[in-house]
C-alpha cells in the first residue's frame, strides 16, 4: 500500500464536493425535495408522561377543510419493532409499534393526521379528541427497577437474542463481564478510590429537523426520502412495521443537515407511509423544533460507579465500572450504548490485573435514549477519566504521569477487545497504531502544561486551572458493519462511484471519492458520487459507529483495485499485449509497443471495439475496530465568587491514522469537541415534576455559540493503521469524548471543586467550592 | 384561532382604536416571538408604520420610540452617550444581530418580561413609559400594575444625567437569558440599583441603594441579597441566585462608585 | 392577503396568510435556500435581508414585507460562491443547512463593519449557530473571505 509521500489524492484537503451547491442554497434537503403536492403529516402528541388511550374521536378533525386521514393505534399493523437503525436482527428490544394504546412519554405519538397543508394538519391535530387514563409515571431512573409501575406489559414485545431484556422489571437490557477477580485485587490494592458520577441526557440539535417524505412511483412502490443515517435499516424496519416486503420499498437519503446519531432512529417515515398508502398521495412530515425536542431521542443518562485499585507508585491494578442507564420510554440502542461505555474506555488502561463491567438499562417515562455521537464512550470516559484525576490527587501524582504509566501502547492488546463488542462478543485485536505518547507530548506543549502548572490566580478570586483526559473510540463494529461500493467507467474517462455510505454533512462522499481516485490514479474531480439509495447503490450498514472511512473506504478501495485490473485487461487487449505486460498510471494504459489513454479506451469500450461496460464492486466486512486515540487538554478560568467557568483554551491531539482529507478530519474533531464542551458545561434535558420537558426549544436548551467556545486547537499526529484504507482509522466520534472529564478536571485543579454530575454548572461549582 | 387580518396603523392613536374593545386584536411590536404566541388573536396590529421608531433628546431626557430596536440601542451614538453605554451593553449579547434587528424597546417593556435585561437597565435609569391612553408614568409603577388596561406603549423616557453606569449579568451560554442581571447607575448623584431575572421581573434594590449612597458596595450587595425575592427556574435555584446577587451588585457598584 | 415586495431585485406579488411568517411564505413560493431550523429565532438558518438589514425570517410576519425588499442567498450568487470557496478551502463547510443563512449574515456584516477582528466577527455572527463544526475553521474561512473581498 502506498505511504503518504507517494499519494496524490489521499492526504489532501480537497474541497467538499457538495460545498458550493449547499452554500448557494440549492434545494437538496428532504423538505426541499418533497413533492409540492405532498400532504402534510402531523402527530397528535401525548400531554402525559404515561397514559392509556381510552378513546380517540376524530370526527371533528376529519370534517375540517383539507383533512384526508386520521390514524390511531387501531388502524395500524400491530407488529413489534425497534426504531433503532441497527443491523439485522437488531440488538435493541422490539418494544414499539407504529402507534400504541399506551403513550410513554410527553410527546409520544397518540394519533396521526394527514391534510393538504401544514396549518390544516396542525389545526386538525388540535381537534382530535383523545381521552387518556393518566397512569403514574416512572421519572426517577434509580427507582425504575422492579417499580410497581411497569412500562411495557404488552405481550408482543421481545428481544431478538439474549440482551438481558426483562420488561416486567422495567429492564431493557443487562450486561455483565469480568476479567480476573476484581474484589480480590481491589482488596490487595494499596489505594482504593470509589466514586459515583452522573451524566445527563443531551440532545443532538442537528440544525435540520427530522424530516421524511413518501410517494408511490409508477410501479406502485413506496418511495421514501428521509433525513436518515441508515437507509437500509429504515427500509427493513419499515417493511416489518408495515407488513410489506422489503422489495416494495425504496429509501433515499438526500443531503442531510447533521445527524450525530439523532437520525439513526426512524421518526416520520412510518407516518408518512401510512398517509401515502391510505390516500395514494405523496406525504411529508417535517418535525418542528419542539417536536425534535419532545419526540425524538436523547443521549442515555447514566449513573456510573467507579472503583479503582492502585498501588502508591501509581500502578493501576483494578477497574470496576458499574452503570445504570436510563433508556426512557423505549429501548433504542439500550444495550449497545451501555456496552460501549466500557468497551471504548476500559482498554485504555490495559495493564490492570482485573476489570469488571456491568449493570442495567432501565425504562422510564422520559424521552427514549438513542444513538448519539460518542455512544456510551463519552459517559464512560467522563467517569473513568475523572476518577483517574481523583486518584492522581490521592497519590500526589501528576495526572499525566499516572496515565502514561498505565495506558495502552502499540503492539499490545486488551482482553476486552475480544469480550465486548456492540451487543455481541468482540474480536481479539493487537493494537497496531497508537500514538498516544505523541498526542500527549504535543498537547502538553500546546497548552503549556509544564509552564503554567495546574493552578494560577489571575485576578482576585479568579483562578485558572488545567485539566486533561485521554480517549479512544473504535472504527466500525467488527463482524457486523459491512459496506459496498460500485465503480462504473463512463465514456471519456470519468467514473460513477455508487456507494451505500451515508454522508451526514461530514464530507464522506468527498473522502470516498478521494480514496477511489487515489486507487485508480485519477483525479478526484473525475469521480462522480451517487450515494445512499437502496435501489440504485450497493448496500451499506450506514453512518454510525465511526465506520464510514474505515469500512466504506475499504469497500471503495477494493472496487477501485478491481476496476484498475479491468482497465488493464481491456487496455492490453486494445494494445494487443498481455495484461501482465501493461501498466496503468491513471492516465493511460501503456504496453510494450504503445499506449492508449483512459479517455480513448473508455470511449472505444462503449462505442467502437469489444464494446462492454466496465463496472466493479467492492465489498468490505469490518473485521477489527482499531481505535483512534486522543489526548485533550482544557484550560478554564473559574470565578470563585459566582462559580462561573470560562473555557479559555482547548487543545486536542488526535491519532486517527492517515487522514484521508486533513481539513475534513480536523473539522470532525472540532465539531465533536464543540458538542462535548456543550455537554460538559451547558446542555441538559430537563423535565418538570410530571415528566413534561422544560427544555423544548433553543431558548431553553442552549448549544454553544461561537462566542462560548475558545479557539479550539485540534491537531492530527502522523499515524498509519495497517488494516485501514491508506492507513486510515475513524475520526467521527473521538472528538466528543474528552471535554466532560477534561473540563471537570480543570475546574477541580483551578478551585478544588470536583463536580461529578454533568453539566458542570456555576451553581454546582459554587456548591462544591463551599464543600471543598 | 387563525389570524384573519393584518393591519399596519399609521399612528399610536389609530392602533389604540383598533385594539380598544377588541379582545381578538393584538399588537405586534418586534414580532420576535410571534411563533411562540398561542395565536390567541384574529387581528394583528403591527406598529411598524406608526412612526414609533424615533430616538430623540428633548427636555433633558432621551425619548425612545416603542419600535426602536435593540440593535439601534447598540449602534446609535445618541443612545450611547445618554446612558453611559448601559442601554447598548445590556442588550448586546441577546441572541444575535438578526434578532436584535427586530426586537423592540416597546415590545420588551410592554411585555413585562421577567428575563429582559433592558427592563432592568431602564428601571435603574429611572425611566418613565408613555402610553397612548394611560399617559406618562414611572416604569416601576407600570411594571407593578397588576391589571393593565389595553393600551399602546408609545415611548420610553430616560433621564440623561447619567454619570456612571455598570452592567453585570450571569448567563449560561452568552446569548441566553440571564440567570440574574444587575444594573447600577449614578444618575445626577443618585445611585440606583436594579436586579432582574431573579427570575421575577426587575426590581429596585432600595436597601442596596442606601448602602451605595454611603459608598458601601459590599454592604449593598448583602442588602440586595437580603431584600429581594429569588426563585427557582430552569436556569438556577433561588439559593444560587441569592448567593451571586451579592457578588454581582457589589461588583457593579464598585464600578459605579470608583 | 396580497403583498408586493422586491425579491432579490425583482418585483413579486404574493398571496400570503395574515398569520404566516416570512419564512413560510418564502418557502411556499419556492425560495428554498431559506431553512427552517428552530421556530424561535434562535438559530440563524432563516436569515434574510429586509431592506438590507439581516433578520430572522421566521420571526417576521409575512405582511410586514409588503412594500419592502427581501434578499436571500439566491440574490447573492457571487458572494455565496466566494464565501463558499473560502469555506470549502478551510474544510469549514459541513452539512450546509446553516450555510445560506450564514452567507446572508456575513454579507450584512461586511457592509456594516469596516475591519472586523475575530471578536467582532464572532459577536456579529453569534446568532448563526452551527452544530457540525466548532466554528474555528468557519471563522478562518470568513476572515479569508473578508480579506479577499477587500
Amino acid at each position: 500500500m502506498k505511504r503518504s509521500g507517494d499519494m496524490r489524492e489521499v492526504g489532501r484537503s480537497l474541497p467538499k464536493i457538495d460545498a458550493l451547491g449547499l452554500v448557494r442554497g440549492t434545494p437538496a434537503f428532504t423538505d426541499d425535495l418533497a413533492p409540492r403536492e405532498a400532504l402534510c403529516v402531523v402527530a397528535v402528541r401525548s400531554p402525559h408522561a404515561h397514559a392509556r388511550i381510552l378513546s380517540i374521536d376524530a370526527t371533528a378533525a376529519l370534517a375540517m377543510p383539507g383533512v384526508l386521514a386520521v390514524f390511531t393505534w387501531k388502524d395500524v399493523p400491530r407488529v413489534a419493532v425497534t426504531r433503532a437503525g441497527q443491523g439485522h436482527p437488531e440488538p435493541s428490544p422490539r418494544d414499539r409499534f407504529i402507534l400504541d394504546e399506551y403513550v410513554r412519554h410527553v410527546g409520544d405519538e397518540a394519533a396521526i393526521v394527514a391534510a393538504e397543508t401544514e396549518e390544516q394538519a396542525r389545526e386538525a391535530a388540535r381537534a382530535v379528541r383523545v381521552e387518556y387514563e393518566a397512569l403514574p409515571p416512572v421519572l426517577d431512573f434509580e427507582a425504575a427497577l422492579d417499580n410497581p409501575v411497569v412500562l411495557h406489559p404488552e405481550p408482543e414485545i421481545h428481544e431478538n437474542f439474549p440482551i438481558g431484556f426483562e420488561p416486567r422489571r422495567n429492564v431493557a437490557s443487562a450486561y455483565n463481564m469480568h476479567v480476573g477477580d476484581v474484589d480480590a485485587v481491589v482488596a490487595r490494592s494499596e489505594v482504593v478510590l470509589r466514586r459515583r458520577y452522573y451524566t445527563q441526557a443531551q440532545q443532538h440539535v442537528a440544525l435540520e429537523p427530522h424530516c421524511a417524505c413518501t410517494w408511490l412511483d409508477v410501479h406502485g412502490r413506496l418511495n421514501v426520502i428521509s433525513s436518515t443515517q441508515t437507509p437500509w435499516h429504515v427500509r427493513r424496519i419499515m417493511a416489518r412495521a408495515l407488513e410489506r416486503e422489503v422489495k416494495e420499498i425504496r429509501v433515499v437519503k438526500p443531503r442531510i443537515g447533521g445527524g450525530f446519531g439523532g437520525k439513526q432512529m426512524l421518526h416520520g417515515e412510518l407516518y408518512c407511509a401510512l398517509a401515502t398508502l391510505r390516500t395514494g398521495r405523496p406525504a411529508k412530515m417535517v418535525y418542528t423544533r419542539r417536536e425534535v425536542f419532545e419526540a425524538t431521542n436523547t443521549r442515555h443518562p447514566m449513573r456510573l460507579d467507579v472503583t479503582l485499585g492502585a498501588d502508591r507508585d501509581g500502578t493501576l491494578r483494578a477497574i470496576d465500572l458499574e452503570i445504570l442507564s436510563d433508556t426512557g420510554a423505549y429501548g433504542e440502542h439500550a444495550l449497545t450504548v451501555f456496552m460501549v461505555a466500557g468497551a471504548k474506555t476500559l482498554p485504555l488502561y490495559n495493564k490492570v490485573e482485573a476489570v469488571r463491567f456491568g449493570g442495567r438499562t432501565v425504562y422510564t417515562n422520559h424521552l427514549p435514549g438513542g444513538a448519539f455521537r460518542g455512544y456510551g464512550a463519552i459517559q464512560g470516559n467522563f467517569a473513568l477519566e475523572s476518577a483517574l484525576d481523583e486518584l492522581a490527587g490521592e497519590l500526589g501524582l501528576d495526572p499525566i504521569v499516572l496515565r502514561e504509566k498505565n495506558m495502552i501502547a502499540e503492539g499490545e492488546t486488551s482482553p476486552i477487545f475480544a469480550i465486548m463488542g456492540e451487543g455481541t462478543e468482540g474480536v481479539e485485536m493487537i493494537v497496531e497504531s497508537c500514538k498516544l505518547p505523541e498526542c500527549i507530548r504535543r498537547g502538553k506543549e500546546l497548552i503549556g502544561w509544564d509552564a503554567k502548572g495546574p493552578r494560577r490566580e489571575v485576578a482576585p478570586g479568579v483562578f485558572r486551572g488545567l485539566g486533561m483526559a485521554l480517549a479512544m473510540q473504535g472504527s466500525g463494529i467488527p463482524t457486523i458493519d459491512m459496506a459496498a461500493a460500485t465503480l462504473k467507467l463512463n465514456d471519456f474517462g470519468s467514473f460513477n462511484l455508487l456507494i451505500g455510505a451515508t454522508d451526514l454533512g461530514t464530507g464522506s462522499d468527498t473522502i470516498l471519492a478521494q480514496i477511489a481516485a487515489e486507487t485508480l490514479g485519477v483525479s478526484t474531480g473525475d469521480i462522480i458520487v451517487y450515494a445512499s439509495d437502496t435501489d440504485r447503490t450497493p448496500f451499506d450498514t450506514g453512518a454510525y459507529a465511526s465506520s464510514t472511512t474505515y469500512v466504506s473506504g475499504h469497500a471503495v478501495r477494493t472496487a477501485a483495485l478491481k476496476m484498475r485490473e479491468e482497465i488493464l485487461v481491456e487496455g492490453a487487449r486494445s494494445l494487443g499485449c498481455e495484461p501482465a505486460r501493461a501498466t496503468f498510471d491513471g492516465c493511460e494504459v501503456r504496453g510494450p509497443a504503445g499506449a492508449i489513454t483512459l479517455r480513448d479506451l473508455s470511449a472505444k469500450l462503449l462505442y467502437n471495439e469489444h464494446q462492454k461496460q466496465l463496472m466493479t464492486t467492492g465489498s468490505h466486512l469490518c473485521e477489527k475496530s482499531p481505535p483512534p486515540y486522543m489526548a485533550a487538554f482544557a484550560e478554564v478560568e473559574v470565578d470563585a465568587g459566582t462559580g462561573e467557568v470560562k473555557l479559555v483554551d482547548y487543545v486536542a491531539v488526535v491519532d486517527c491514522g492517515q487522514a484521508i482529507n486533513p481539513n475534513l478530519a480536523l473539522v470532525q474533531v472540532e465539531g465533536g469537541l464543540a458538542q462535548g464542551i456543550g455537554m460538559a458545561l451547558w446542555e441538559e434535558v430537563v423535565y418538570g415534576p410530571q415528566g413534561h420537558l422544560r427544555t423544548r426549544d433553543l431558548m431553553s436548551y442552549k448549544i454553544p455559540g461561537r462566542e462560548d467556545l475558545p479557539s479550539i486547537r485540534a491537531e492530527l499526529v502522523a499515524s498509519h493503521e495497517p488494516s485501514g484504507p491508506f492507513g486510515a482509522k475513524s475520526v467521527g466520534e473521538i472528538g466528543i469524548d474528552t471535554p466532560p472529564a477534561a473540563i471537570a478536571n480543570a475546574v477541580a485543579a483551578a478551585v478544588g471543586a470536583r463536580v461529578r454530575d454533568l453539566p458542570v454548572t456555576p451553581e454546582k461549582v459554587l456548591n462544591a467550592l463551599v464543600l471543598a | 384561532m387563525a389570524v384573519k387580518a393584518y393591519l399596519r396603523p399609521k399612528s399610536p392613536s389609530e392602533a389604540l382604536a383598533l385594539i380598544e374593545g377588541d379582545e381578538r386584536a393584538a399588537l405586534i411590536g418586534g414580532g420576535a416571538y410571534l411563533r411562540l404566541a398561542s395565536r390567541g388573536y384574529e387581528t394583528a396590529v403591527d406598529l411598524c408604520d406608526a412612526g414609533l421608531d424615533r430616538v430623540r433628546v428633548e427636555d433633558g431626557a432621551l425619548r425612545l420610540g416603542a419600535m426602536v430596536t435593540y440593535r439601534r440601542l447598540e449602534t446609535d451614538l445618541v443612545v450611547r452617550d445618554c446612558s453611559g453605554g448601559l442601554l447598548g451593553r445590556c442588550v448586546e449579547n441577546i441572541v444575535g444581530v438578526q434578532v436584535r434587528n427586530i426586537v423592540t424597546v416597546g415590545g420588551t417593556v410592554a411585555g413585562r418580561y421577567a428575563f429582559a435585561n433592558l427592563t432592568t437597565a431602564l428601571l435603574a435609569l429611572g425611566a418613565d413609559v408613555v402610553l397612548a391612553r394611560g399617559g406618562r408614568k414611572p416604569l416601576e409603577q407600570f411594571l407593578a400594575d397588576k391589571a393593565p388596561a389595553r393600551d399602546v406603549l408609545v415611548e420610553v423616557v430616560v433621564p440623561t444625567a447619567v454619570r456612571r453606569s455598570a452592567w453585570r449579568d450571569l448567563t449560561r451560554v452568552r446569548s441566553d437569558f440571564a440567570v440574574l442581571n444587575v444594573a447600577a447607575v449614578d444618575v445626577g448623584g443618585e445611585v440606583r440599583v436594579a436586579v432582574g431575572a431573579r427570575p421575577g421581573v426587575a426590581r429596585l434594590a432600595r436597601g442596596a441603594m442606601q448602602a451605595a449612597a454611603a459608598g458601601d458596595a459590599r454592604g449593598a450587595g448583602e442588602a440586595a441579597a437580603a431584600e429581594l425575592d429569588f426563585g427557582d427556574d430552569l436556569r438556577a435555584s433561588a439559593d444560587y441566585r441569592r448567593r451571586v446577587c451579592g457578588a454581582l451588585v457589589t461588583r457593579a457598584l464598585e464600578e459605579v462608585l470608583a | 392577503m396580497n403583498i408586493s415586495l422586491e425579491l432579490n431585485g425583482r418585483p413579486a406579488n404574493w398571496d400570503v396568510e395574515p398569520g404566516e411568517a416570512l419564512l413560510e411564505a418564502l418557502r411556499r413560493h419556492g425560495v428554498l435556500s431559506v431553512k427552517r431550523g428552530c421556530d424561535t429565532a434562535s438559530c440563524g438558518t432563516c436569515t434574510v435581508l429586509l431592506d438590507g438589514v439581516p433578520v430572522p425570517s421566521c420571526a417576521v410576519p409575512a405582511p410586514r414585507a409588503d412594500g419592502r425588499a427581501v434578499t436571500t442567498v439566491e440574490g447573492l450568487p457571487d458572494e455565496a460562491a466566494r464565501l463558499g470557496a473560502c469555506l470549502a478551502a478551510e474544510g469549514a463547510d459541513q452539512c450546509g443547512f446553516c450555510a445560506p443563512g450564514l452567507v446572508v449574515a456575513v454579507v450584512a456584516m461586511s457592509r456594516e463593519l469596516e475591519h472586523p477582528d475575530e471578536a467582532a466577527i464572532n459577536h456579529y455572527l453569534a446568532g448563526n449557530l452551527c452544530r457540525c463544526g466548532g466554528y474555528v475553521s468557519q471563522t478562518r474561512a470568513i476572515r479569508r473571505y473578508l480579506q479577499e473581498a477587500r
